[in-house]
């Protein structure tokens, strides 16, 4: 099973910008008129696997690309919008961002429903994520091994125990 | 009392500035000196986070792009943070710019939000509509004016844009200064079409240019190069036996004069010509006489030649000096020396 992105970006098909890392194509079922999906052109599959600068590079294009579609399409606003992962609803496994642009009226709603949580809540996700988040950009240090006394265990002799039950004995 | 504007009435009443501040309490996740991430406190899932900009940009297309490289390298971070620290195997990002696409905070700010197997939320499941691709086709005609411009500097950036089309004049100017260019087209010149395809640099250099002219104009350059045979000379003034044309010399003279006819010419020059020309028809009776003698033409060269090498090698470094030869024979080579470097200038 191939990549739907990769087979749309070897037909070219629909592509109004490309160059050596990106391409944007208008996507073949559009969730809103003016749809565009800006993808890698090497296949990685979700954003972990984008190499740093690719990824830039990538979200500027989206940028640039939005003013365009909001010039030209008359749109009300854009949407940028990743879904990274099964869960998040990502259906092609190809990373792509997608550049919806909003009119009045249009069906797309992207509101939420906000969750209710305490404030014990809140601190110790900040925590927990906090934690991780420290060494974004860099690798988190190693823990460094524990070392071991190096102090000779001397084992009991084994004699003893022979010896005491020898001694026992009358 | 100075006026506040809008963009500063603005910043005033933002909520995210006031965050970055640190007026407003917040659950900060990440901070450095640009961007800022924290919790969203109306979260759409546990663990939601918003990274924003510390400076003020109400929507993405005015945030700077290294602002905009960097925020979302950290994006990235984040989401791999939120992964491993909630064990989630999906996040979204989403950006909202404009009112009318949902944004409720004029201040640029992307949301990373931890997704999990059914949890609910729709909303990023975005919908299917099948559309005619007539429609597409003239979306995509609308769009593709108007992008090249607007990335042009990123395509350049990565050398994939076309140049300028060279004007012919500076294609006939680098053609002359450039002898690679030249060897290849005249190498090349049955098939130049195929030998231009393989090379796209060159083929947007040729692009458009009478290609018959240039070939000609290469094959009269290459021809009037093989004429003034600079070897041949050098070789003759050191003595070997190289020159085939009993009038190789004669007929290099007539060439050397012809090339030598530069519109700076100084008096000197004028005067070694005209010298030389006198010296032509002398020299046609000197080979005259040595014909007669029976030694063959080599040996005739040979024997003027010995003693002139050293004496001529000398003076042909650049030090014009006519006014010192010893015999006619050296003033005529010093002349040719002396042309040649004054000719190659």
């Amino acid at each position: 099973m191939s990549c739907r992105i990769c087979d749309m970006m070897d037909a070219e098909k629909f592509v109004i910008y490309q160059d050596k890392f990106a391409i944007a194509l208008l996507a073949p079922q559009p969730a809103a008129e003016g749809h565009i999906i800006v993808a890698t052109r090497n296949h990685a599959p979700i954003l972990e696997s984008v190499p740093d600068e690719v990824l830039s590079h990538l979200f500027i294009i989206a940028n640039r690309i939005s003013t365009s579609v909001f010039e030209l399409l008359k749109a009300r606003g854009t949407n940028i919008t990743v879904n990274n992962g099964i869960p998040a609803g990502q259906e092609i496994p190809h990373f792509h961002i997608n550049i919806i642009p909003r009119r009045e009226n249009d069906p797309l709603d992207f509101k939420w429903q906000p969750l209710q949580m305490t404030h014990e809540e809140m601190e110790q996700i900040a925590a927990k994520v906090k934690d991780k988040c420290d060494y974004i950009g860099h690798e988190a240090p190693k823990p460094t091994p524990v070392v071991l006394d190096n102090k000779e265990i001397k084992p009991e002799s084994e004699e003893d125990y022979r010896m005491k039950q020898l001694e026992r004995m009358p | 009392m100075a006026e506040i504007s809008t963009e500063d009435l603005q910043k005033e009443q933002c909520i995210f500035c006031k965050i970055i501040s640190g007026q407003t309490q917040s659950y900060k996740v990440y901070e450095d000196d640009k961007v800022l991430g924290v919790l969203d406190i109306a979260p759409a899932s546990r663990g939601h986070v918003i990274l924003i900009p510390k400076e003020h940009y109400p929507i993405m297309p005015a945030v700077p792009e290294a602002v905009l490289s960097h925020l979302f390298r950290i994006a990235k971070g984040i989401s791999q943070s939120l992964m491993k620290s909630l064990l989630v195997n999906g996040t979204n990002l989403y950006v909202a710019n404009g009112a009318g696409a949902g944004q409720q905070i004029p201040h640029f700010a992307v949301h990373i939000i931890p997704r999990e197997d059914k949890d609910g939320i729709e909303i990023f499941n975005l919908p299917h509509y099948q559309v005619d691709e007539a429609v597409l086709v003239e979306i995509q005609k609308a769009l593709s004016g108007n992008l090249h411009l607007k990335l042009q500097d990123k395509l350049a950036e990565q050398g994939l844009l076309e140049e300028a089309a060279m004007s012919e004049e500076d294609l006939i100017r680098l053609i002359q200064t450039n002898t690679k260019l030249r060897d290849f087209l005249y190498a090349n010149s049955k098939n130049l079409s195929s030998a231009l395809g393989a090379n796209p640099q060159l083929k947007a250099i040729f692009n458009g240019k009478d290609i018959g002219k240039i070939l000609k104009l290469v094959k009269e350059m290459k021809s009037s190069e093989d004429d003034f045979q600079m070897e041949a000379v050098s070789q003759l003034l050191k003595g070997k036996k190289k020159a085939k044309k009993p009038d190789a010399k004669k007929e290099l003279l007539k060439n050397i004069e012809k090339e030598s006819s530069v519109p700076e010419e100084t008096p000197e020059e004028r005067q070694l010509r005209e010298k030389l020309s006198l010296k032509a028809v002398n020299k046609k009776d000197m080979h005259a006489k040595s014909e007669s003698t029976g030694d063959n033409e080599k040996g005739a060269e040979q024997e003027p030649e010995p003693e002139k090498p050293e004496d001529a090698e000398t003076d042909e470094s650049p030090v014009e000096n006519p006014a010192e030869p010893e015999t006619e024979e050296e003033a005529d080579l010093d002349a040719i020396a002396n042309l040649l470097s004054g000719g190659r200038k």
